[in-house]
């Protein structure tokens, strides 16, 4: 007879716990902090994720209308059509029927796992809801591999969010700044920085 | 057709301008006491609900749903295709409509509502199911003086 239990193993199957990453993010600091400075104005935000608790509880410190787009995953099936074929309808996929325009879309991860030729036809379709001068905020890994699936990034703090690890791996497009200028027409980077782990973030604004 | 969660009526039911209307006086508890009533789960209602009373929906309601000062809980059965104004509002079930919480408004994690939400303050569950717009506009949930009072957007 044993004296003390045996530990419980861990039974094949059993989900491990997700792992994750903490990130130091000084252009949405910035942009947070341009946000505050103006607190009268109310801001139209599209997040291009799953809804959040953890997003939406951090944006309720503005005035803002806050837009769920929930497109990530879809995104990234999305194939390029074949040379007779119709390209994928935007409209269709993300409509953004809204009355007024965005000041600010967050695009966390989406700019990785969207094929780079249906890239400039999305960029487009979000520049034409866009106000002047708008926000785009993105992570873009630049190292050879990125997770399988898009991730779920959660802010920390103004300066801070803490990044999914995700599972699996896949070959990242790994676009430098100039290629993603000329892939996004009509949006310019006006900070870029190198992350953790080859994962740079970008702010982009509307010219 | 309600059920009776608590206690009987003191108070009439939230009234239902419904179609079907319930053929009976609907059994219902007063809210003023703390207590709520219930639409249970085999119950069908097509029209505007208006109540002054907490409301607790476990069946299925089309139209829209009109508590003035008082709270409304979608329980997991609920299903709901209404346009909704209340003091605060929980979906625990399924919500498709358009969300005023003079207060409060917050989807549990078995909660899944596609619509738009005004409201100061939105609290999502981890789990819950969302898609369309918050206003987190503090002066953008106004109480209204007429029902479907919930903002149209996006």
């Amino acid at each position: 007879m044993a004296l003390f239990a045996s530990p419980k193993k861990n039974v094949a199957g059993t989900p491990e716990q997700p792992r994750f990453e903490e990130l130091g993010c000084p252009a949405f600091a910035s942009l947070v902090e341009k946000m505050d400075a103006d607190p009268e104005r109310k801001y139209h935000v599209l997040d291009l994720a799953a809804a959040s608790g953890n997003h939406i509880e951090f944006f309720s410190r503005f005035r803002c209308r806050y837009h769920i787009g929930d497109v990530l995953q879809v995104l990234s099936y999305l194939e390029p059509p074949e040379p007779e074929e119709p390209a994928p309808d935007f409209n269709l996929i993300l409509p953004l029927h809204m009355k007024d325009k965005l000041d600010l879309i967050l695009v966390w991860d989406g700019l990785n796992y969207l094929d780079k030729a249906l890239l400039p036809g999305f960029s487009e379709h979000l520049l034409r809801k866009c106000n002047p001068g708008a926000w785009v905020h993105a992570f873009v890994y630049t190292r050879g591999d990125m997770p399988a699936k898009p991730v779920s990034f959660d802010i920390l703090s103004s300066s801070t969010m803490r990044r999914s690890l995700g599972e699996g791996a896949t070959a990242a497009p790994c676009y430098p700044q100039r290629v993603l200028e000329n892939l996004m027409p009509g949006f310019r980077s006006v900070q870029s920085r190198l992350l953790k782990n080859g994962v740079q973030e970008y702010l982009f604004q509307v010219q | 057709m309600f059920d009776k969660p608590k206690k009987e009526a003191e108070k009439p039911a939230a009234k239902a301008s419904a179609s079907p209307a319930p053929s009976k006086p609907a059994p219902a508890s007063s809210s003023n006491s703390g207590q709520t009533t219930t639409i249970g789960a085999s119950i069908k209602l097509n029209g505007e609900l208006n109540g002054d009373e907490d409301l607790l929906i476990q069946g299925q309601v089309e139209g829209n749903i009109y508590l003035k000062q008082h709270n409304l809980t979608i329980g997991e059965q609920g299903v709901i295709k209404a346009n909704a104004f209340a003091r605060t509002i929980t979906v625990r079930g399924t919500l498709t409509g358009d969300l005023n919480g003079v207060e409060k408004v917050t989807i549990t994690s078995t909660g899944k509502v596609r619509g738009n939400i005004v409201s100061p303050k939105v609290i999502l569950e981890e789990g819950a199911t969302f898609k369309g717009s918050i206003d987190m506009d503090a002066k953008a949930a106004k109480p209204a003086s007429q029902p479907a009072a919930s903002a149209k957007s996006a």
